[in-house]
């Protein structure tokens, strides 16, 4: 139960959705979530006030916790996947060398971004990637969409964070996901490139992407 | 068509009025943050260098002066590039020419949005000065090397520019930095260097930004860091 985690335990006491709410527009079901979360709030809170300095803790925000959470998650996904791909012996070369410095970096995002979190972090999931680390192809298409996912999830954040701190942390991972992106593009046959300008995503359209692949194996009895 | 236009075409989703909605309901939350910021000793410690030019709030006036000198990175790249495909420097079936051309086309474009954006902030954007690149647009090699260290420079300044500017202009900088860093790995993958050198890029000043591209000798009159 420790190590399991649902989707809704980024966000537990609904600061995140609260933020999106205020740029997007509310919708009923998210009043609705946020009454049922908002019972939890308190939980989060005490433990980022626990854990960091009294200056610290008056920057800290529900919101940048919950960003830094949810960016938590796309970085422990983005680690098991490629330390999963690397043990399994898919490439060699100049390409094994590019991937385990990926791997490598998802790992040091994961460690810098607990640290920062301290207790408020959520509890490292557990993936089942559906055997798109056993193969070659599906390794570098589901690459793809993790890394062109993750820029896009860090350029959707970055304008809603309050502290200075973590904002300068979450732009200078964003580019070096971008320049992952651009990699297993190359790898993968792809452009590098794939526009002029581009696109962030909504934290809720980054879920659905991250849902729809199925690698987060659900806590057992719910949250 | 007008700027706003310009900016409606690119901003299809409306991600950057999100944004500007978002920056009026954290104001407060910005000058906390930038009290106890520097604090972080996880994260916060990277960037103990830019961290002096975060200390005023971002404004307008603010976002004018650094968008204008973002203007001439841009314009910078702009130029390189058109420089070396006309001099036939890179050979017609190569990478460094699939290259050059994309990232030609994305820089003019980013030259296009930047200007419209200096018009909004009440700003009026200036020409190109004459670029002087001597054999980096003559020599391949110079030019690979040239092209890595113009895009990691654009990569390294806008982070360093992002936590200085208000939200809305955050948001695009935020679409130009991906391009220029998948630009970055992309050359630097032609030349078979290491295209993430860094776990974490750093950021740098506005002025190392000025002195870096000063050292270059391309601009023909000393660039000046914009005050912040």
């Amino acid at each position: 139960m420790a190590d399991q985690i649902t989707l809704s335990d980024v966000d537990r006491d609904g600061a995140l959705q609260e933020a999106m709410a205020g740029v997007e527009g509310d919708t009923r079901a998210d009043a609705l979530r946020k009454a049922a979360l908002a019972t939890g709030g308190l939980v989060g809170g005490a433990g980022v006030l626990a854990l960091m300095t009294p200056g610290v803790a008056a920057a800290q925000s529900r919101r940048d916790v919950a960003i830094a959470n949810f960016a938590l998650l796309l970085e422990e996904l983005e680690a098991a996947f490629y330390v999963e791909a690397v043990a399994n012996n898919l490439l060699t070369d100049r390409p094994l060398q590019l991937v385990t410095t990926i791997r490598d970096h998802e790992l040091a995002h994961v460690a810098a971004l607990r640290q920062t979190l301290g207790s408020a972090a959520i509890p490292r999931p557990t993936f089942n990637f559906q055997g798109t680390t056993q193969e070659l192809g599906r390794f570098l298409a589901t690459a793809v969409a993790l890394e062109d996912t993750g820029v896009a999830a860090y350029k959707g954040a970055a304008p809603l964070i309050r502290s200075t701190a973590i904002l300068q942390a979450a732009l200078s991972i964003h580019s070096v996901e971008a320049r992952h992106a651009a990699i297993v593009r190359r790898l993968n046959q792809n452009r590098p490139v794939i526009a002029t300008f581009d696109v962030p995503l909504t934290q809720r359209q980054v879920l659905r992407r991250v849902e729809s692949l199925n690698f987060i194996v659900p806590a057992e009895g719910g949250a | 068509v007008t700027d706003t236009h310009l900016l409606d075409r690119l901003d299809p989703s409306g991600a950057i009025e999100e944004a500007a909605v978002a920056a009026g309901a954290t104001r407060r939350g910005l000058i906390a943050g930038m009290a106890g910021g520097a604090g972080l000793l996880s994260l916060g410690g990277l960037f103990s260098a830019v961290d002096a030019d975060a200390q005023a709030r971002p404004s307008r006036r603010r976002d004018l002066r650094i968008v204008s000198f973002a203007l001439l990175l841009e314009q910078l790249g702009a130029s390189f590039y058109l420089e070396a495909i006309n001099n036939r420097t890179l050979p017609r079936t190569s990478q460094e020419l699939l290259f050059a051309v994309t990232v030609r086309r994305d820089e003019l474009a980013h030259v296009r949005v930047v200007r419209a954006a200096i018009r909004q902030l009440g700003g009026s954007p200036t020409p190109p000065p004459r670029f002087q690149f001597g054999e980096t647009t003559r020599n391949i090699e110079l030019f690979r090397e040239t092209a890595s260290q113009i895009e990691n420079l654009c990569v390294f300044a806008l982070n360093g520019a992002g936590p200085l500017v208000t939200k809305p202009t955050l948001a695009l900088a935020a679409r130009m930095v991906s391009v220029e860093a998948r630009q970055a790995a992309w050359i630097d993958d032609i030349r078979n260097a290491d295209p993430f050198p860094a776990a974490f890029d750093p950021a740098i000043t506005l002025g190392q930004v000025a002195q870096r591209v000063n050292a270059t000798n391309f601009v023909p009159t000393t660039v000046r860091a914009p005050r912040v």
